[in-house]
């Protein structure tokens, strides 16, 4: 990498997004405790027709992203779901849909690389947190369904007090049926868009993250999937971040990822989707401009280009992966703020490596 | 039917001191010296009707195989 500074590599891999997360529709048909996205009862929110999303997607694809993301919303609930699913593959896309399997998946099943299932808790406790009685008999017959297709799968379960006793009972449930499929247990985070669930929400300390780690541990490796920036926490490994590689920092917000809201705005991150955060509408605005000068994207740019990290992740071994971690899980998120922010889970969780910081 | 090369289009370079450092798939290339010098016969060549390269088989493989360009049909212009 002689002639080249570590900056000038960052804008060259940043210089084209590669994944777009698409949220086609705002209606949900659970209305899950924790969501991001905060819906409430009785909400119907007017889609964009198909015509509009093809142009979407051409603009996408020219942009150089090849893998479409479909999160939630409930994608499913789209009307002509099926047809964009085709026009879709026939640009070019590698296409995984995020579901919360209450909908019947199989038309969607010749289009799809990948599906993540958000399972909650086996039964009840699924339940209880989508608040949707019936809602775990729909999504067992969707993921099984999906299973026995052979598709890829991706078990996705938002942990909150409700369901924290069940990571073990999740993964062991499914695992009976098939071992075909990947795991993430992920700590559920209060967005500032999304519901409020303070009494809900799991208490992180020293204690609880030691506990955690302990039950992802039991998940065998190739088939955990980390998120958030969990990473960091969870690899202790010194050569996973080993300096002598070119590493680039887990968080994709801003760099190699866009988030499209279902109106066509552009948001760095699906926690991140203030007007403080908009980089610009991508059905009506150049997307090159909104990419190289979304206004939301350029914090978590200059993050890392011009370190705006606290002193703590400086001397910590694990700066050029985790570049001070998730920006959700800052003690500021509420307020919009990350500059010079630590993610509050790194010295709880004994995180630092060759640093004195761990609490 | 004759082939013509072009860059693949979720790749992205930067030039910097006759050296080339390219981006794909997640992965970093460079190409310095006399490498850097057949990598720039390569690109003055894309986009050309019939971009006839002078330039050895095996470096157009390389590149090939790691996604930095790609063989296309040439069309009738």
């Amino acid at each position: 990498m002689k002639n080249f500074s570590m900056n000038e590599l960052y804008q060259l891999a940043w210089s084209k997004p590669s994944l777009a997360q698409v949220e086609l529709t705002h209606n949900c048909n659970q209305r899950c405790i924790f969501c991001y996205n905060g819906h409430f009862e009785n909400q119907n929110f007017k889609n964009l027709a198909e015509t509009e999303w093809l142009v979407i997607f051409q603009k996408l694809f020219q942009l150089g992203i090849r893998d479409l993301n479909l999160t939630g919303s409930e994608t499913f609930l789209y009307p002509n779901l099926i047809f964009l699913l085709k026009k879709a593959k026939e640009i070019g896309f590698r296409i995984r849909i995020d579901t919360n399997g209450m909908l019947d998946i199989s038309e969607a099943i010749p289009y799809v690389e990948e599906f993540a299932f958000s399972v909650h808790g086996i039964g009840k406790t699924h339940e209880e947190i989508t608040q949707t009685p019936g809602s775990f008999a729909n999504l067992e017959e969707n993921l099984l369904k999906a299973l026995s297709n052979n598709v890829k799968i991706l078990i996705n379960m938002t942990l909150t007090k409700i369901n924290y006793h069940q990571i073990k009972t999740v993964y062991e449930h499914f695992s009976n049926y098939s071992q075909n499929f990947k795991f993430s247990p992920f700590l559920a985070i209060p967005s500032n868009e999304g519901r409020n669930f303070d009494q809900h929400l799991l208490t992180i300390n020293r204690e609880f993250l030691k506990n955690y780690i302990g039950q992802l541990r039991t998940i065998p490796a190739e088939r955990l999937v980390l998120k958030h920036g969990f990473h960091s926490i969870f690899i202790n490994n010194p050569g996973h971040y080993d300096c002598s590689q070119i590493l680039l920092p887990n968080c994709a917000g801003g760099k190699n990822k866009i988030v499209v809201d279902y109106d066509g705005a552009v948001y760095p991150c699906n926690f991140f989707k203030g007007k403080e955060h908009y980089c610009g509408n991508i059905l009506t605005d150049d997307a090159t401009k909104i990419w190289r000068s979304g206004k939301g994207f350029l914090p978590f740019r200059s993050l890392i280009t011009e370190e705006k990290i606290p002193s703590t992740c400086k001397k910590c071994a694990k700066k050029p992966r985790c570049f001070s971690g998730c920006r959700a899980w800052t003690k500021l998120y509420r307020k919009g703020e990350f500059d010079y922010e630590k993610d509050i889970r790194c010295g709880l969780g004994a995180a630092y490596l060759r640093s004195r910081d761990n609490e | 039917m004759e082939k013509k090369i072009k860059l693949n289009p979720v790749a992205s370079f930067l030039k910097k001191n006759n050296s080339f450092a390219f981006y794909v798939n997640f992965n970093f290339y460079f190409f310095y010296g006399s490498a850097a010098l057949l990598m720039e016969k390569v690109l003055n060549a894309i986009d050309k009707k019939n971009n006839p390269l002078d330039v050895p088989i095996s470096f157009i493989e390389y590149l090939k195989n790691k996604n930095i360009i790609e063989e296309v049909a040439n069309e009738k212009f």
